[in-house]
């Protein structure tokens, strides 16, 4: 029988360490036992190439990691038990967290309950049989302060997130603490791995860029968590050095390299897809309601400014006063129609008590729905125009024309208007009402805004005497 | 050829049987004996034999030795003193096992009962 150069052994050598086999003798007994099947294929007229190729469709990385995996389950009771665990809690914590999510969504008891089971099992069982089998059973045996970094960094990322969800305190302590230890700890360390298994310049440089990319999305969802400016293109910029630069380059070098089968890559793009379209999605709809209201901002900081410009015409007589009085009492009226409206909104979007709403309106932050439209769309409207959003415009426009009574000035009445616009406006076909215009589909934490905004000028607008 | 169902509990016994015989053998050597004496019925596949094996050295049945081959390292196995008794008595169960299949499988046995009462 002819037998294996020492150059041919190496490179099936080669391939099994691709396969990371860990157990005392596998890997040397699959190398042997590969080398024997080619051997004896070639006997019977081969070449090496012809020989290994039908071998290796046989005895591809994947069959070889099963033929570990199922040594481990037979030998190793402890592993059995943690793999059986991970898998039973992995499910659980992935159902009761998705049904948690919906029961959120919409409104029903039992969310909180749901999410707070889903996280702890999440965190205390399932993360830390994963990271237990990985540091015992991988080749990742004398790296414990990554697998301990990941540990830590991930429950306490994944605590804070729960934290967050609950509006407990200390969210974002946890959260920070996560994100620290994941982006200054567990990420470098793990370059530093990368770094020192890649063979060539090009691999390297894949990695720093992939280090860099999950570095900055990670960066840009810590911003955007913490309201902290520029997390939108901090977000574009690492998705897109995630997906268009990093991924293809990383699915190129494993294919060259062989060790990367169809599934495996078909499963690592749907992934990435999945993570990194959701949350450019959320980043974009919540920058671009921030947006929205900004650029509304500065229109109407040159009108307030109008307003002033042109404010000092109107004097103070007897009728005057007694108008100043009234509209005084008409904004208060105002103020105490917005305010309910927002505890309102916040207590039926929410699902918390008036006390607790009290809390929220002043710290919108805590609000949790911040991205439902429908809710906003039906409380403000209500059945056939009765809704809040009516009744302050009937309010408005009382206080307008009042306002308006007083002033001596074409250009102060103008401005007034604008301030205190409630028209509705032509557009196309349709047109749409003041109301919709200001409160259709946005969200709640917009509303709310808006709804400060119009006070505001109410009250800017009740100085019109002096 | 025997499928894999009903070669899962026969492949210890098989294996141990084989060593018993043999004295000290290597993975590739068992599965093209298997081979070879089952005239190609029953395929011992690689993925197959290399968990019982292991699984049977936990367990000091058989313990392992490493030789260099041809430029590279090959672990043989045998029975241990220990095992031999404990391998014996396995094979007897199996045997015993077999002995009560082949009864079972008679022709008409237990059906003809059946049929004609």
């Amino acid at each position: 029988m002819n037998s294996l150069d020492s150059k041919h052994i190496r490179l099936i050598e080669a391939d099994v360490e691709n396969a990371r086999i860990t157990i005392n003798n596998l890997s040397q007994e699959l190398v042997d036992h590969i080398c024997c099947e080619v051997e004896n294929l070639m006997s019977s007229g081969k070449s090496f190439e012809e020989a290994y190729t039908i071998i290796k469709e046989q005895a591809g990385i994947k069959v070889l990691q099963q033929i570990q995996e199922n040594t481990l389950y037979l030998i190793d009771k402890k592993y059995k038990t943690m793999k059986s665990t991970m898998k039973i809690t992995g499910n659980v914590s992935l159902a009761l967290i998705a049904i948690g999510t919906a029961l959120k969504i919409f409104h029903y008891p039992g969310a909180s309950i749901a999410l707070l089971l889903g996280f702890v099992t999440l965190c205390f069982v399932f993360f830390p049989a994963a990271i237990y089998l990985n540091y015992t059973y991988k080749k990742d045996q004398k790296k414990p302060m990554l697998n301990l970094s990941i540990l830590i960094g991930g429950i306490a990322f994944m605590i804070g997130v729960l934290f967050k969800l609950m509006h407990w305190p200390g969210a974002s302590l946890l959260l920070f603490v996560g994100w620290s230890i994941i982006l200054g700890i567990f990420l470098p360390i793990l370059l530093f791995f990368k770094l020192k298994e890649a063979e060539t310049g090009k691999e390297r440089s894949i990695y720093v860029l992939g280090v860099i990319g999950l570095i900055t999305f990670e960066v840009s969802t810590m911003f955007k968590v913490f309201h902290w400016p520029g997390a939108g293109p901090l977000m574009i910029l690492g998705g897109v050095l995630l997906i268009a630069v990093f991924l293809p380059l990383f699915a190129s070098m494993k294919f060259k390299k062989g060790t990367f089968t169809m599934p495996q890559f078909i499963f690592l793009i749907t992934t990435s897809m999945y993570a990194v379209v959701l949350t450019f999605l959320l980043a974009m709809n919540v920058s671009d309601v921030v947006m929205d209201r900004f650029v509304r901002d500065e229109a109407n900081s040159t009108k307030i400014a109008n307003y002033f410009k042109n404010k000092k015409t109107v004097a103070a007589n007897d009728s005057t006063i007694k108008v100043s009085t009234e509209l005084a009492e008409r904004t208060d009226n105002i103020a105490k129609l917005i305010f309910d409206t927002k505890i309102y909104l916040i207590t039926n979007v929410e699902g918390v008590s008036e006390s607790v709403a009290m809390k929220y309106v002043s710290d919108p932050d805590l609000i949790n729905n911040k991205s439902n439209y429908d809710i906003i769309n039906h409380l403000l409207e209500g059945e056939n125009n009765a809704g809040l959003i009516n009744s302050l415009k009937k309010e408005l426009n009382e206080f307008k024309d009042k306002a308006i009574s007083v002033s001596t000035d074409p250009a102060l009445t103008k401005s007034i208007q604008e301030l205190l616009n409630t028209s509705d406006k032509q557009m196309g076909i349709g047109g749409a009402t003041w109301e919709e215009l200001n409160f259709r589909n946005t969200m709640i934490i917009s509303a709310m805004a808006q709804l400060s905004e119009i006070e505001k000028n109410v009250r800017l607008v009740a100085t019109i005497v002096k | 050829m025997a499928s894999n169902d009903l070669l899962k509990g026969m492949l210890k016994p098989i294996i141990l049987k084989l060593l018993l015989e043999n004295g000290k053998m290597y993975g590739y050597e068992i599965t093209q004996l298997v081979k070879e004496i089952s005239g190609g019925e029953i395929e011992l596949t690689f993925g197959a034999l290399y968990p019982i094996l292991h699984k049977l050295e936990v367990e000091g049945i058989v313990k392992t030795e490493s030789e260099v081959i041809n430029n590279r390292n090959r672990i043989y196995y045998s029975i241990t003193q220990k095992g031999n008794s404990k391998a014996k008595e396995k094979i007897a169960e199996f045997e015993e096992m077999v002995k009560t299949l082949k009864v079972f499988f008679k022709p008409n046995f237990g059906l003809k009962y059946e049929f004609i009462g």
